[in-house]
Formats: structure tokens, C-alpha cells, sequence
């Protein structure tokens, strides 16, 4: 595939950096630092249509593409390296994207044009304390009532969750429970729009908790238990008992902008070394970047962090063509290998970028005034597993190329 | 009141590519964008498009295959209508002749009441097509306004010039350009983006406007990249007598660079 934008995608992408430049480059480090995503920051993103970018109009939203969301993330990532504000957007185009496509017309106008202004948060709730990867295995569970829902269980690494108590409107997330039985399995989980505070105060039943994170300090990951709360019908996400397909869909959306987000802080850490490679002299004056151990380990990572880009733009493109322009002949399993290939690549290269670039900087690269550190931790947040597990991408590769018979063991 | 503003595609300097060995720049390879001082052009008059309810319109000359980006951007900036005056290489139509092109449109498809320019484009620098249009429309005008402001039917244009600063009282009609120092322009919102792609905008061939013989191009000679020649030298400061000494050190050598 030959990666070239439209002239609209490009226009897109002006306008982004010019944002950036302009809000988020000179408080990037601040926001790391002090641990909070500025409220103005956040409505200027609103206004400037940075989130809900794949979201229908009818709805709210912008109306544009995955492929435009992904540059925003892209680029948003490269002037906040640390990524806590890329993730902040990424986190509010994917899974309001998700809801667009499997949420009811009531709840979707309820939600997304609030989430699209920035006065309200949508994110995803699945992870669980006995492992994120083994979501057949939640334990959280909806019984079902005269008129809705009461849930009762507990989630664990949550983003927003701070977000969702302080911001105009509050929001929720793309919530996942069992219904009907709790056994374990994927065909008893539903998907629901959990909004534990909504235009008001915190809805009776939620108890939530903020936890002390090592990266990405500007956006905050917490958990909540829920204790018979409350979800009124409406806000079941498509059909009972579906909710882990939906989901799975919603992640290979979600992960083709957390490689998004990978990349453009990666690029940055490129950028600062050519910069320094080029500039520092040592051996009687010789440049770092005239080292071949040097020049070739930068070749090498440019390379890959290219390559991982192409894949992410295929899979964004991809997915556009799945859900925005609904062509016939593209099914959303398609999208399988490519985003995991995506979200293989991205983080981990990212990571590698990091470990050398800190390195080149030498013991300037380990002082906090170097800043260099701060992306490094950011992006860990991505080879760790938020979005799914590095091997999870492994094994859905493995088993949509070899065969889901072929990989048991 | 209608307002046009005239936009050029200009070479984006930041991303100049020369040719090694010659210094030469291979202007093929170098991106071409709005000029910072077009865009302040564009923003002061939707300023007056939101606080008057004037209407903007916008006219550039190109080709529909460069110029497409730049007409969308103008739009999704929030102008009302744009005119792409069909020529082929822009690049060598020299100033007098942009003016004449422009004038003339004025005059076929105006009355405009307000034309507002960049003080000067982003590439070449010349700063003679807004005078020059002034001139040629017979428009009262000011250059290089750093600031706009409205009195009733009075529009006051600020100008700082190596003499001070001049206050003009304008009514319309007339011409200003406008530096960077005018306003912040406004990012255009993806929403506004995505309508750009849908809006048409006029083309008109360069011949309804002016002739084949009253088109003039410049002929570029040669362009060189300049290098300033750097001058360094290292002034050491071991003791508090040694500041001193610096600091007159560092005046003489700012007055020898005539900078002082
Ligand atoms: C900063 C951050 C933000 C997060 N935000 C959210 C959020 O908003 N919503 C949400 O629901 N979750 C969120 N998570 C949780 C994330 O989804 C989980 O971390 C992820 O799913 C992995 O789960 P786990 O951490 O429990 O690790 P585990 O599932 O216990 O996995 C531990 C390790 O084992 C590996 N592993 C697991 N299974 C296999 C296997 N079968 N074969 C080989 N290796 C395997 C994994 O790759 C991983 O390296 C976030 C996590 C972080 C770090």
C-alpha cells in the first residue's frame, strides 16, 4: 500500500499541528508532571473537533474517518510525547466510534455530541483483577430486573475514571458484565453505556478509587466497584449476550489509534536525536552520529518505526472502509491480523526508540530535565497491555493465520 | 459590504530544498502553502465578517491541480466564496501583472468594498501588489496594518513604520495589508474541513481578465541559497574582573557587526 493522505487528510493534519504547536507543546511536561489534563484544554480540543472524529453527524459527531482520527492522535502524540492528552483523544474517538456503531439512536444522541463538545469522558470498562487478557473470565455481573439492570462487581485499570467525577457533563464507559449466567465464557457478556455520573452527582452504587501511575501522568487510571447499581435498559449496547463481539471490534478500532499515538511519540524521540546525535561532539570532535554503531541503530529504528506507521494507516484505512463507507466484501474480522500487526509493532518499536535514545543522551538522558524519560513511561503504558496485551496480538495473529485448531495446546 | 482577499500559494521557506553542488534551489521539490501573512489576511476579515456581517470572499491564481488545497483551506478557514483565476506558472507572473489581474476582477465582478492583503508574500518578498492595486482601483490604502479596529463607519488601521506609528481613518472603499502582528489566525475545525471538500469555487480563465501581451513574467536569473557568514569567537570569563572586560568585548563586536 502506498501511504498518501488526501488533500483534506492533509489539511486535517496542518490544522492538528498547528493546534499542538499552539496548546499543548508548551504545557506537555507540566501536565505530566502536576497529573491532570487542563479543563480548557480539554473544551479547546472539543471546539477544534478533536474527538468523536469518526462519529456520524446524525449523532454529534464530526463525521470523519478512523484515518483522520489516528492523524490526530498521531500528531497530537508528537507534541505530547508523555501521551497522556493523545491517549485522552484516542480514548474519545475509539470508543465513541464503538458506540456509534453498536449503540442504541437514544443513547447515542444522549451521549456522543457531549462527548464531542469535551464536557464528557467515554472510555472502555472491561478490566477485571484476575487478568485483562481473560475477558471470558470477568466475574462482574447484570441481573436482570423490572426495567434495567442491577450490577454488582468490581473493575480494575481504568482510564478516565477521575475524568468521569470531574468533568461538566461526567460520562462512563463501554462497559462489560455478564447477563443470564456467570459461568465462564465469551456468549454470557453483554455491553452496556455504564454513565456512574451523568448532568449531576455520582449515581448511588458506584464506589471509585484513582490509582498512583509511574507514566503518562496527565490522565488518570482507577477502578470502581459497583454495588447493585443500577442501568436502566436503554443502555444495553446492541443485543444481550453479544457484547463481547462488540467489543472485540471496539478494541481493533481503539488499537489502531493506540499505535497511532505509539508513533508520533516516537517520532519525537527520533527527532531529539537526530538533534543530538548531530550536535554532540567527543574524540576530538567528532559528531555521535558519525559513530556507525550509532548512525546504524538510528537507520534501523527509523526504519521500523516507518513500517509500523504503514501498518497502522493500512489498518485505519481498512477500518474506515469496514464501518464509515460500509463497502460491501469487508467484514470487520478482516480487520483482526492487520490492527494486531498495528499494535504488535508500534509500542514495542516505540519502546526500543526510547531505550536507545535514552542512551545516546547519555547521563543526560537520566536526569528528569531532559524530558526524554517522560515518553519512555508513557508509552510503556502500551507494551504492558492497556488495549490488550502484546501476546494477546500475538496469539490473534497466530490464530487467524494458522488456525484457531492449529495454536491449542 | 463585501470584502475580498486576495491569496497567494506561496513556497513554504521552511522547507527549502537546494541543490548541493550549485546551491540552487529545486523549487519542484519544495512544498507550497498559504503565507502566514495571506492567513492573517483571511482572519482579519472574518473578524469583520463576525462583528459587521460583512460578506469574504477569496481569489487566487493558479491551477486547479495545485491550488485545490489552498482554495479548501480558505474555506474551512470560513469564507464565503472563492474565484481561481486559471493561469499557469503563477510562479513568473510578475507583480504588475498579478495587480492588473486582480484589478480587473475588481472591476468585472466587485464592487468590493474592503481589500485586504498580506503585507507582503511569503517567497518573494516584493510587497508591491497591494500598493500597486491601490493605484491601479484608485482605493484609498494602508500598509502593513498591525492593527484594525471599527468607529461607526470609520476603520482605523494601525501601522508601525521605522518612524512611529500611524493611525489611518478609512472609510470604505480602500485597501490595507496586514502583518502577522494583526491576529492569531484561526485553526480551521476538521468539521469546516470536511464542507470545504463539498464547496465549489469559481474558476475563470486568465484571458477574461487581461490579455496574452499584457501578461508579463519576470525572468529569474538565478536564485542562490545565502548563507550568512557565522563568526564566532570564544570570550572566557575565569573572574568577576574578567566580566567587564567581556561585556565591553561583546559590544564591540556587536558594533563592528553593525548591529549596535
Ligand atoms: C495505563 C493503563 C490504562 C488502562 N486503561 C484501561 C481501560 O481504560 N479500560 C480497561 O478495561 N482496561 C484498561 N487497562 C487494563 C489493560 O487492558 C490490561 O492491562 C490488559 O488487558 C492486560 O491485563 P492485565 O494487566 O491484567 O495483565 P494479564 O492479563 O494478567 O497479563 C499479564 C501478562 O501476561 C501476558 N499474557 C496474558 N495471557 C497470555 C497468554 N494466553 N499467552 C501468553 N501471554 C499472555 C500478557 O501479555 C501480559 O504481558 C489499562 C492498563 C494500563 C496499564
Amino acid at each position: 500500500m502506498y501511504l498518501e493522505f488526501s488533500e483534506d487528510e492533509q489539511l486535517f493534519r496542518e490544522a492538528v499541528i498547528e493546534f499542538s504547536k499552539r496548546y499543548i507543546e508548551p504545557i506537555w511536561v507540566n501536565v505530566d508532571e502536576v497529573g491532570k489534563l487542563p479543563g480548557d484544554l480539554i473544551k479547546r480540543m472539543g471546539e477544534q473537533g478533536l474527538f468523536a472524529i469518526p462519529v456520524s453527524e446524525e449523532f454529534g459527531g464530526v463525521g470523519g474517518t478512523l484515518t483522520m482520527a489516528a492523524i490526530a492522535t498521531e500528531e497530537i502524540a508528537y507534541y505530547d510525547p508523555a501521551v497522556a492528552i493523545a491517549v485522552y483523544a484516542l480514548l474519545q474517538n475509539g470508543w465513541p466510534m464503538a458506540l456509534d456503531q453498536f449503540g442504541s439512536d437514544e443513547v447515542k444522541s444522549m451521549i456522543l455530541p457531549e462527548v464531542a463538545s469535551g464536557d464528557a469522558f467515554f472510555g472502555i470498562a472491561s478490566t477485571e483483577a484476575h487478568g485483562g487478557s481473560d475477558v471470558a473470565g470477568i466475574k462482574t455481573f447484570a441481573e436482570k430486573v423490572e426495567g434495567g439492570w442491577r450490577v454488582s462487581g468490581e473493575k480494575v485499570y481504568i482510564s478516565g475514571v477521575r475524568e468521569v467525577l470531574e468533568l461538566p457533563t461526567g460520562g462512563g464507559w463501554f462497559f462489560l458484565s455478564k447477563t443470564g449466567s456467570r459461568d465462564y465464557g465469551h456468549r454470557n457478556i453483554s455491553a452496556f453505556a455504564l454513565l456512574p455520573r451523568w448532568k449531576g452527582d455520582v449515581k448511588e452504587g458506584f464506589e471509585p478509587t484513582i490509582f498512583d501511575e509511574i507514566g503518562r501522568g496527565g490522565l488518570s487510571t482507577g477502578g470502581f466497584k459497583l454495588d447493585n447499581f443500577m442501568i436502566e435498559d436503554k443502555y444495553l449496547i446492541g443485543e444481550e449476550n453479544k457484547g463481547f463481539y462488540y467489543v472485540m471490534q471496539g478494541f481493533n478500532i481503539a488499537r489502531i489509534l493506540v499505535a497511532a499515538a505509539c508513533i508520533g511519540s516516537g517520532r519525537w524521540a527520533l527527532d531529539q536525536a537526530k538533534e543530538w546525535l548531530t550536535n554532540r561532539k567527543l574524540f576530538q570532535g567528532r559528531k555521535l552520529s558519525s559513530f556507525q554503531g550509532i548512525h546504524f541503530k538510528f537507520a534501523e529504528l527509523y526504519t521500523e518505526l516507518e513500517a509500523a506507521r504503514l501498518f497502522t494507516y493500512k489498518a485505519a484505512r481498512l477500518a474506515d472502509k469496514i464501518y464509515i463507507e460500509k463497502k460491501p466484501g469487508f467484514k470487520p474480522k478482516d480487520l483482526n491480523v492487520p490492527v494486531a500487526m498495528a499494535k504488535l509493532k508500534a509500542p514495542e518499536t516505540t519502546i526500543r526508540i526510547y531505550e536507545e535514545v535514552l542512551k545516546w543522551y547519555g547521563a543526560y538522558g537520566y536526569t528528569k530535565e531532559s524530558n526524554i524519560y517522560r515518553g519512555w513511561l508513557g508509552t510503556f503504558s502500551y507494551v504492558i497491555g492497556a488495549e490488550g496485551g502484546q501476546n494477546i496480538m500475538r496469539i490473534i495473529i497466530a490464530r487467524d493465520i494458522l488456525g484457531k485448531e492449529n495454536i491449542r495446546s | 459590504m463585501r470584502v475580498l482577499v486576495p491569496i497567494k500559494l506561496s513556497y513554504d521557506i521552511n522547507q527549502m530544498k537546494y541543490d548541493e553542488r550549485t546551491g540552487e534551489p529545486i523549487l519542484d521539490a519544495v512544498p507550497r502553502v498559504m503565507g502566514d501573512m495571506d492567513r492573517c489576511a483571511l482572519e482579519a476579515a472574518l473578524q469583520l465578517k463576525e462583528s459587521l456581517g460583512v460578506v469574504v470572499e477569496f481569489i487566487s491564481i493558479g491551477s486547479r491541480r495545485t491550488h485545490n488545497k489552498l482554495m479548501m483551506d480558505a474555506y474551512a478557514m470560513g469564507c464565503d466564496k472563492g474565484y481561481l483565476i486559471e493561469a499557469e506558472d503563477t510562479n513568473t507572473l510578475d507583480a504588475y501583472t498579478v495587480s492588473s489581474i486582480i484589478g480587473k476582477f475588481v472591476e468585472k465582478y466587485g464592487p468590493y468594498d474592503i481589500i485586504i492583503m498580506g503585507a507582503t508574500s511569503q517567497d518573494t518578498h516584493s510587497s508591491v501588489v497591494p500598493p500597486a492595486l491601490s493605484a491601479l482601483l484608485g482605493y484609498r490604502a494602508a500598509f502593513g496594518v498591525d492593527k484594525v479596529t471599527v468607529e461607526g463607519d470609520v476603520f482605523i488601521l494601525e501601522a508601525t513604520y521605522e518612524d512611529g506609528i500611524y493611525r489611518y481613518r478609512l472609510t470604505p472603499p480602500f485597501i490595507i495589508s496586514v502583518t502577522t502582528e494583526a491576529n492569531t489566525p484561526r485553526i480551521p475545525k476538521l468539521k469546516d474541513i470536511l464542507k470545504a471538500r463539498r464547496m465549489k469555487y469559481e474558476v475563470l480563465p486568465v484571458n477574461d481578465l487581461i490579455s496574452k501581451d499584457e501578461v508579463r513574467k519576470i525572468n529569474v536569473t538565478s536564485i542562490k541559497k545565502y548563507v550568512t557568514p557565522r563568526r564566532r569567537e570564544i570570550i572566557e570569563v575565569d573572574s568577576e574582573e574578567d566580566v567587564d572586560k567581556a561585556v565591553y568585548r561583546i559590544i564591540e563586536l556587536l558594533k563592528e557587526a553593525e548591529i549596535l
